[in-house]
Parts: structure tokens; sequence; C-alpha cells
């Protein structure tokens, strides 16, 4: 486990080294500057709004980091062989990818860190208080942006890079709209063959939108423990683990070669 | 044993296949040829330690962070990087990023780190590659001096290498182990190396 703990950390510190880093916190800062900007405006209620554009734009920040993040790691790992001095000194290939996949965790988690605490201050000086839901929106979000991050490493064992890059990114865009179509076809939709298919895309793709209760939480409404919050870090977990197994099945096999 | 060969010889992916980088013989062209000696290899090995050439490194890690890392890897809690810089002659700030290394100050740590876990067994894949005179020969009486304690497994272009270590020679050509066992003297060994040579790269 050790070995596992320290590849990772050390792999972390490299990501977080990347120059980007340093304007993912120059564009955490501004999107705490635009949206407290925006909140002084008299436009309908002000603590909504705020909110609102501080969590969107939160959700795709995280998103673009966990994409960078995820492709630079694994861009690293095979054109430069990083894998070598590990697996060739006893490190099992599973370990490998359990440190990986640890290692974007960390990046994601500091990430998460840096925002709560902005938004901690945020929120304290516009509303004189702290939701402590909008936080937990905040965590659903570096959430949802880990779980791309880990597709882009499983598809990538697969397909190129900028393929799995491009998967993942439909696989969130299809996966956020989900609850919507789901609604839709339900309710709405006429064709026996889309009320018959829904449901099953519903729980066959990945379902981004169980990461985004932002309008519940916005318009204050009561969160429900297990749709809300157990059902999302279930849900997170199931598509971690099977993801690491996607990733571990062609890993496993691999001849393991620079550059590929 | 010293693994001879021209460039595309097949050293590099021998040392990779012994290390378990190919799970299956259809990876590549020579795996097949080089199934057998592998397994027979494998069984020799015992607790080994492999470092690879120094461009398989991210070079914004110190060494501090390549001595923890190795000594998580086989398990070991305590230990002084310093005595190891020290056994190679490397006089290094270990909290300095190793792009900051010239070649032979890597090659120089690489060895330290093999040295990290007491193996058995230390396979080195051109340790000398890429070095200037004065390097190279730094880098093989180092050499010369770890196999005293140590099995070694190394592959190299140096014929002076092979020669000073009189280790058991293996001999590669297009992927084929076409000689292997211990060589008398240095005339041997050249006639061996010139025998073997290949007309042409395929």
């Amino acid at each position: 486990m050790s070995k596992i703990v320290t590849l990772s950390l050390l792999q972390s510190r490299s990501l977080f080294k990347e120059k980007a880093t340093y304007l993912f916190g120059v564009m955490a800062s501004m999107i705490i500057v635009l949206s407290l900007g925006l909140s002084s405006a008299e436009i309908g209620a002000k603590h909504k709004l705020f909110e609102d554009i501080l969590l969107t734009s939160q959700g795709y920040f995280f998103l673009l980091a966990a994409l960078f993040y995820a492709f630079t790691q694994s861009s690293r790992d095979r054109n430069l062989g990083l894998f070598v001095l590990p697996v060739a000194n006893g490190m099992k290939r599973r370990e490998y990818l359990v440190a990986q996949m640890l290692s974007l965790g960390w990046i994601i988690s500091l990430l998460a860190l840096l925002f709560l605490s902005l938004d901690l201050i945020a929120l304290a000086v516009v509303e004189g208080r702290v939701d402590p839901l909008l936080l937990w929106q905040v965590f659903l979000y570096a959430l949802s942006s880990l779980l791309v991050a880990y597709m882009v490493m499983a598809f990538g064992q697969y397909v190129s890079l900028t393929n799995a890059l491009l998967y993942s990114v439909a696989f969130f865009v299809i996966g956020h709209g989900l609850d919507e179509l789901y609604i839709y076809t339900k309710f709405v939709a006429e064709t026996a063959y889309l009320t018959d298919v829904m449901p099953l895309l519903y729980y066959l793709l990945p379902n981004f939108s169980l990461f985004d209760r932002q309008s519940t939480i916005v318009n204050r409404q009561a969160l429900d423990v297990w749709g809300d919050v157990l059902l999302p870090l279930l849900y997170f977990s199931v598509w971690t683990l099977m993801l690491f197994l996607a990733a571990l099945v062609k890993f496993q096999k691999k001849g393991l070669t620079i550059g590929n | 044993m010293v693994m001879l060969g021209h460039n595309g010889a097949g050293k590099t992916t021998l040392i990779n296949y012994l290390l378990g980088f190919y799970t299956d013989c259809g990876q590549h062209p020579y795996l097949p040829g080089f199934k057998v000696f592998v397994e027979r290899k494998r069984l020799q090995l015992g607790h080994y330690a492999f470092v690879p050439e120094a461009a398989f490194l991210d070079y914004e890690w110190s060494a501090s962070d390549y001595f923890r890392l190795m000594a998580s890897l086989h398990g070991l809690k305590k230990y002084d990087p310093e005595e190891f810089l020290q056994r190679v002659a490397l006089a290094v700030d270990l909290n300095k990023p190793i792009k900051y290394y010239s070649k032979g100050m890597k090659q120089r740590l690489m060895l330290a780190l093999a040295l990290l876990p007491g193996p058995e067994t230390i396979l080195l894949d051109e340790p000398t590659s890429g070095l200037d005179p004065y390097g190279k020969a730094a880098i093989e009486a180092l050499i010369l001096e770890l196999s005293q304690k140590h099995r070694l497994i190394l592959s190299t272009h140096s014929l002076d290498l092979a020669e000073q270590l009189g280790d058991e020679v293996c001999i590669l050509r297009q992927g084929e182990i076409v000689y292997e066992g211990k060589v008398a003297d240095r005339q041997v060994l050249d006639s061996l190396v010139a025998r073997y040579r290949p007309e042409q790269i395929q």
C-alpha cells in the first residue's frame, strides 16, 4: 500500500507543477471575483444569481482541469515511459493503475479544497452566512470531474489519448442530459421504442446528471438523502471500479513499450 | 552476464521481456526466439533491482524522490540515501530536480538506486550510453566494483567492459541469441563479435 501512495503523491506533485495549474489558480480567483461582481447587480434574487454563476463556472472548471490532468498524466506516462521503474521493480500492474487513479484523486481534491476555501470566503462576504449545501454541490462537481478523468485514463488504454479525451467529453455531455431525456421520454415522448430503451440507457451510460443538484440547492429545496447524497457517492464508487477494471483488462496484458 | 549486439539486435527487448514488460510472445517479433532463454534466466534472478536508462525518468523529481520511491517499491523503511550516493561517488543536493544533473550524474544516481534494496541481481540497460570517455570509464569502474558483490545482467556495446567483467557473454543478432558462454580472452571475444556481426541490418 505504501508504494501506491508514495508513487501517487509523487505523480500528483508532478501534475501540480504543470504551468496550467497556475492558470487554473487564476481562473478560480476570476470565477469568484466575477460572481462577486455580478452579485452586486440589482437583478432579481441576488443570492440565486451569484450562486448559479459560481456553481456553473466551477462545474466547467473542474471538467477542464480533470481533462487536462488526466491527459497530461497518461501522455507523460506513455511517452516518457515513467511506468518502467515502478513496474520493473516489483510493482504489480494493477497497483500501478491504482496509483495513477489516486494521483488524479489527489490533484482534483486539492482543487476542490481550493474552491471550497474560496467559496467559503465569497459566501461569507456576499450572503453573510455559508450554506453547506452549496459546498456539497462543489464536492459533487469534483467527483463527477474525477470520473471523467478516470474515463480518459481507461479509454486511453484502448484508443489514442486524443480519442479517449473526445469520448470522455462526449460521455460527459450525454451523461449530463440523461435526466432531462429520461423525463422527456417518460412523460412526453410517444414512441414506445424510446420509452423502452431510455431506462436502459439511463442506467447503462455514465449518468452525470446525478452529480448536478445545482437547481435544487440554489432554489433552497430540501435534498433527498438517498437521491442527492448517497446515490451519487455510490454511483461514483461503482463507476470508478468499473473504469478501473476496464483499464486493467487491457493494461494487464499489454506489452509495455515506450510510446504505446 | 553481458549482452552484446548491434543496435536493434534485441538487447533492450530481451531485458524488457525478462522484466515482464511483455506478456505474450506475439507482442514483439523477437520474443519467440528469446522465450526459452528468458524462462531459464528468470529462475536465476533472485531478488533483483532494475534501473532504466535515465531517459525514462521524471526530470522534475529529485534524487530524494527516487530514493523514496525505490525504498517503498522494495519495502524498505529505513535507508540513508547519502550512503548510496557516496558508494557511486555522487555529491548532489538530494532535493534538487534531476533535470539539473548531467548525464553522467544521472547514470550514477541510477546505480545508487539499484544498490538501495541490496539485490542479488542488478539489471542494467546500456549504462554507459551517451557518456563521454571519462564518464564512461568512471561508470565502468563502478560497474566492475558492483560485480564483486552482485550478479549483473547488463547490455552494452563496450567490449572492454565485457572483457574486464570476465563474465558469461550473450551475443545477440537481429533477435537471435547466437552465442552464450564464457570467453577465454579478448581475442576470442573480438572474433566472436566480428563473426556474428550482421552483414546488413533488417
